[in-house]
């Protein structure tokens, strides 16, 4: 087996581009521009070094692989813990790719060039222990340490009412990470350990779990922007930068759902169990009600975070249905989203390079100036929509799948709330794609070839997932039924007591 | 080992060097001829050289000692492991502080020697307090240490609300000190006795007598005030706003942190027999410390103040090990206090540098655009910010996170829960300077700042204090197995 810790230089390879950077001295122009190339060449080495890693991969292997630990605390059982699982890989290479497209397609502003490139590469290096940590506590260190440079990002970069965006979104964050440690510690003081594999085994009584589950869940339904914590998103969304958009719903929104499947899932089955009906109910009303504003809703970037919105609660419910074509829909779901909402994002970045403005009304009838950018805009619009042959398809249709095995009156609803979405995309295109001229669309350029190989690289994916899911579903079967063997374990021992 | 009748000197060595160390200051100051200003800032930078290697040494001689166990002093003194480590961090926090408030002392005009000697006694105060294994000894070294700070705001002559405050703190004080008095006479009263130990013994099998119990609550409330818990807390923002960074540093760190290590001490030791007697008032202080503290602190803007409601807000988290006694509660204490003080130390050491406009930097409006002119210096205030914040890698992460484990490894579930839980609304504040330094645009030009000169070894430990927050997480190796002397307790 390969013996070099390749998770640890995963961590730690964005934390060298990020010295680098920090030496560069001269003019700014020079600055914006070799921080440009240190970005993509750092990108482009971490995303090769996870594709390595997604390919030495023991596929049909359960345990933890590519395991490197160091002691920290003994006493706690608290250790710098890594590895992967397929659950983690998935993640892991998704992030990578998500960060590549960012800054490959994505111009660095000019001021703070720096302060820029050096906070995403910040949260790159930051969401590759989230996902890989196999200790809590490492993990809530990630987790948690993600958000500060989302901080400067937000309030450096972003537009309009960014300081009351910026702070909203850091109350609610940190407000539910401390809920997230206290319960983290809690569980250490009880059992002496943080080690995730330690937990997945060991069983806590009803009453515990349920206070434990309830100050997780909260942590991680901020994150994934469920509805009664979902208020901070749309302010975030409209006045961060369209890059850290895609990154916070490609990478950071995902760790809510990530965190539901590793911690809450085989760590607190019993309450999780009992749970499904509330959270279902919760992700039904996030559903209706996001799908209706974002049909309403006139600004595009808020548009989307409704979206988003729709799109997570879907994703959250089908974790809870807890079964095994739930938890691999919601997988690969939650990895779908990150793709076409990137591709959503981008054709927002390229819209907007030619009129700055985010209101929808502003970009009417595309079509006929913009032929080529219409066509991507129908395409990805269609995988948000989940149409046959493109990834949305296979994540919704097994995310249904397994919330009508757990609870049929519920699928219903769900297959009711999801074609809102579809409403809101067909009235989209309607709009900026078939709609009439304006005074402002006249002018548009088609895209050039570098925007065409960004949209391009994103179809393809989409295309790919659609047709060969298997390539990404194979990846995942092991540690699943690692999963719910766990999961259903935890049950038992209820109908014991 | 030199024994004069029962006491062993070797133990007090540390303390004694100190005192030593101080006199020679004293004659070295009034045999020199100091006539003009710049002679006597010579002196002043000489004789606090000197200083800062007497710290080095008296740090190495307590580490030379070592967490041995004696009493000693007719058992008035003691030396215990526990004592070892609060002594260390004390001396250290005490270190780190002169060697950054050198260069602004002088640019303040303090520059008689007589600072130097007073600073020394106060530290030798607080060694001494740490080592009290008697209600005398205890009262006696406090008295030295709060003499010590009154006369340390008084010297800051031309500086007219340092005076005030050192008045303020000076009535105050005494209102405390009568306080903590009463109870230990009424303790004596009961027991007979003002050894920590012996009463121990006597009170081992718990006691009802409300004798006792009125001499317990005098004597929390005594600590209170020196505390400053609420609702005793009223003192601390107005004298903390008058005093100058440095005596602030010392207040705020040197003496709050010796205090509350005594503190434990006197509840565990003399009073662990009747540990649910004051359990119950423990709690009560703490709940509504941290709900004045954290909250109240988010609307101050002046730095001085801010830190005064952040360091009521802090001590009833620390309070917190204080409620069980245990060893793992006693090593995670000191983690916090090494990265609270470190994390505080920094942050107003690094403000000691900086001047706005020729004028010292008092509101955090002051500063305002100080990533553009100053961006390295603007990201080491804000990594000590995060880290009094405890927001993970720094090492107030940790040490937050230590605390709580202890607390919770007690059951005190809802306690550790609350307290942690407000934290969350002091986080605004620390993110609302991140703000104002990094992302309030600069409207006014003309505002200029200047980093005043310092010495290379100001800059260097202020490095160390920088990589120590943010590169905690290599330090808990070493730091847990060095941690690892406290085996025991008392």
């Amino acid at each position: 087996m390969f013996s070099m810790p390749i998770l640890s230089f995963l961590i730690f390879l964005p934390m060298l581009a990020i010295l680098v950077i920090l030496t560069i001295r001269g003019e700014q122009e020079l600055i914006t521009k070799s921080v440009k190339y240190i970005t993509i060449l750092t990108a482009i080495i971490h995303l090769m070094l996870s594709l390595y890693v997604w390919f030495s991969f023991a596929k049909g292997d359960m345990d933890y692989q590519f395991v490197e630990k160091v002691a920290l605390i003994p006493s706690i059982d608290f250790n710098y813990y890594l590895g992967v699982d397929g659950i983690s890989l998935l993640f892991l290479v998704f992030s990578s790719f998500l960060f590549l497209m960012v800054f490959l397609f994505i111009e660095i502003p000019k001021n703070h060039a720096k302060l820029y490139a050096v906070s995403f590469l910040a949260i790159l290096g930051f969401s590759v222990g989230t996902f890989t940590s196999l200790d809590l506590i490492m993990f809530y260190v990630f987790y948690e340490a993600s958000m500060i440079p989302v901080f400067f990002l937000m309030g450096v970069f972003g537009s309009g009412n960014k300081i009351y965006a910026t702070f909203k979104f850091m109350m609610y964050t940190i407000a539910g990470s401390m809920l997230m440690i206290i319960a983290i510690i809690a569980m250490v003081s009880i059992t002496k350990s943080a080690s995730i594999q330690y937990f997945d085994t060991f069983a806590f009584d009803y009453k515990t779990q349920v206070y434990l589950f309830s100050a997780i869940f909260i942590a991680l339904a901020i994150k994934a922007g469920l509805f009664p914590f979902h208020s901070w998103l749309p302010d975030a969304y409209d006045t961060a930068p369209i890059a850290l958009n895609i990154i916070l719903s490609g990478v950071l929104m995902k760790y809510g759902i990530y965190g539901m499947i590793r911690i809450l899932m085989p760590m607190f089955p019993l309450a999780m169990f009992d749970a499904s009906t509330i959270v279902y109910i919760l992700s039904i009303i996030t559903l209706f009600y996001t799908g209706f504003i974002a049909f309403t809703e006139n600004n595009l970037k808020k548009l989307f975070a409704y979206f988003s919105l729709s799109h997570l609660a879907l994703i959250v419910a089908a974790v809870f249905s807890a079964n095994t074509q739930g938890i691999e829909g919601a997988l690969f779901q939650a990895i779908s989203h990150s793709v076409y909402t990137t591709g959503v994002f981008l054709i927002i970045v390229y819209l907007k390079t030619r009129l700055d403005s985010n209101n929808k009304d502003y970009f009417m009838g595309i079509a006929s100036n913009m032929p080529l950018l219409s066509i991507f805009i129908v395409l990805i619009g269609l995988a948000n929509i989940g149409l046959p042959f493109t990834n949305g398809f296979i994540g919704e249709f097994l995310s249904l799948l397994g919330i009508f095995q757990n609870n049929r009156f519920f699928a219903i609803l769900f297959c009711f709330a999801i074609l809102i979405n579809a409403v809101v995309i067909i009235r989209f295109n309607r709009y900026v794609v078939f709609g009439n001229l304006n005074e402002y669309t006249k002018s548009f350029k088609d895209i050039n070839l570098v925007e065409i190989a960004g949209l391009s690289i994103i179809v393809l994916v989409i295309l790919v997932m659609g047709i060969y899911p298997d390539m990404f579903l194979d990846v995942i079967h092991a540690s699943v039924s690692n999963l719910m063997e766990n999961f259903k374990n935890g049950i038992i021992i209820k109908n014991e007591i | 080992m030199i024994n004069i009748g029962s006491s062993n000197f070797i133990i007090a060595l540390p303390e004694i060097y100190l005192i030593i160390v101080a006199f020679l200051i004293l004659l070295v100051g009034l045999f020199t001829r100091a006539a003009d200003n710049s002679t006597k800032i010579l002196l002043f930078n000489r004789l606090s050289s000197l200083n800062i290697i007497a710290i080095v040494f008296s740090f190495i001689l307590v580490y030379a000692i070592g967490d041995v166990y004696v009493e000693t002093f007719h058992n008035l003194y003691i030396i215990s492991p526990i004592v070892f480590l609060f002594k260390l961090v004390i001396i250290f926090f005490f270190l780190v502080i002169v060697i950054l408030a050198r260069v602004y002392l002088i640019d303040r005009g303090i520059n008689q020697f007589e600072y130097i000697v007073v600073m020394l006694f106060f530290l030798v105060g607080n060694l001494l307090m740490l080592s009290a294994n008697d209600f005398i000894a205890f009262y006696v070294s406090l008295e030295l240490t709060t003499i010590c700070s009154y006369v340390l705001m008084f010297m800051d002559r031309k500086d007219v609300p340092s005076i005030q405050a050192g008045i303020k703190y000076f009535l105050l004080g005494v209102l405390g000190t009568a306080f903590l008095l009463y109870g230990i006479s009424l303790v004596y009263g009961y027991t007979g006795l003002t050894n920590f130990t012996e009463i121990r013994t006597s009170l081992s099998g718990g006691a009802q007598n409300w004798v006792l119990l009125i001499g317990l609550v005098m004597i929390l409330v005594g600590v209170g005030f020196k505390l400053s818990l609420v609702p005793f807390h009223m003192w601390t923002p107005d004298v903390y706003k008058g005093v100058n960074k440095f005596v602030l540093l010392l207040l705020s760190i040197i003496s709050k942190f010796s205090i509350l290590f005594i503190t434990i001490r006197i509840l565990w030791e003399p009073f662990g027999g009747i540990i649910d007697q004051w359990q119950q008032i423990i709690i009560l202080l703490i709940i509504v410390s941290a709900l004045i503290g954290f909250i109240v602190a988010i609307y101050q803007t002046n730095i001085k103040s801010f830190i005064a409601y952040s360091s009521i807000a802090n001590m009833s988290y620390m309070l917190m090990v204080a409620l069980s006694p245990s060893t793992v509660a006693i090593k995670n204490l000191i983690i916090f206090s090494l990265a609270y003080g470190v994390a505080l130390i920094g942050f107003v050491g690094t403000l000691m540098m900086l001047k706005k406009d020729n004028q010292p930097i008092t509101s955090i409006y002051d500063l305002k655009g100080l990533s553009k002119n100053y961006p390295y210096l603007a990201f080491i205030l804000s990594t000590f910010l995060v880290s009094m914040a405890g927001l993970p890698i720094t090492a107030g992460f940790f040490g937050k996170i230590l605390v709580l484990y202890s607390v919770f490894l007690s059951k005190f579930y809802l306690l550790g829960a609350l307290v942690a839980l407000l934290t969350v609304v002091m986080m605004y504040f620390y993110l609302k300077v991140i703000k104002i330094m990094y992302f309030d645009s600069f409207e006014d030009d003309s505002i200029s700042f200047y980093a005043s000169k310092s010495n290379f070894l100001a800059k260097f430990t202020l490095g160390a204090l920088f990589a120590f927050s943010i590169l905690f997480v290599i330090f808990l190796v070493p730091l847990g197995r060095f941690l690892e002397v406290v085996v025991y307790l008392l």
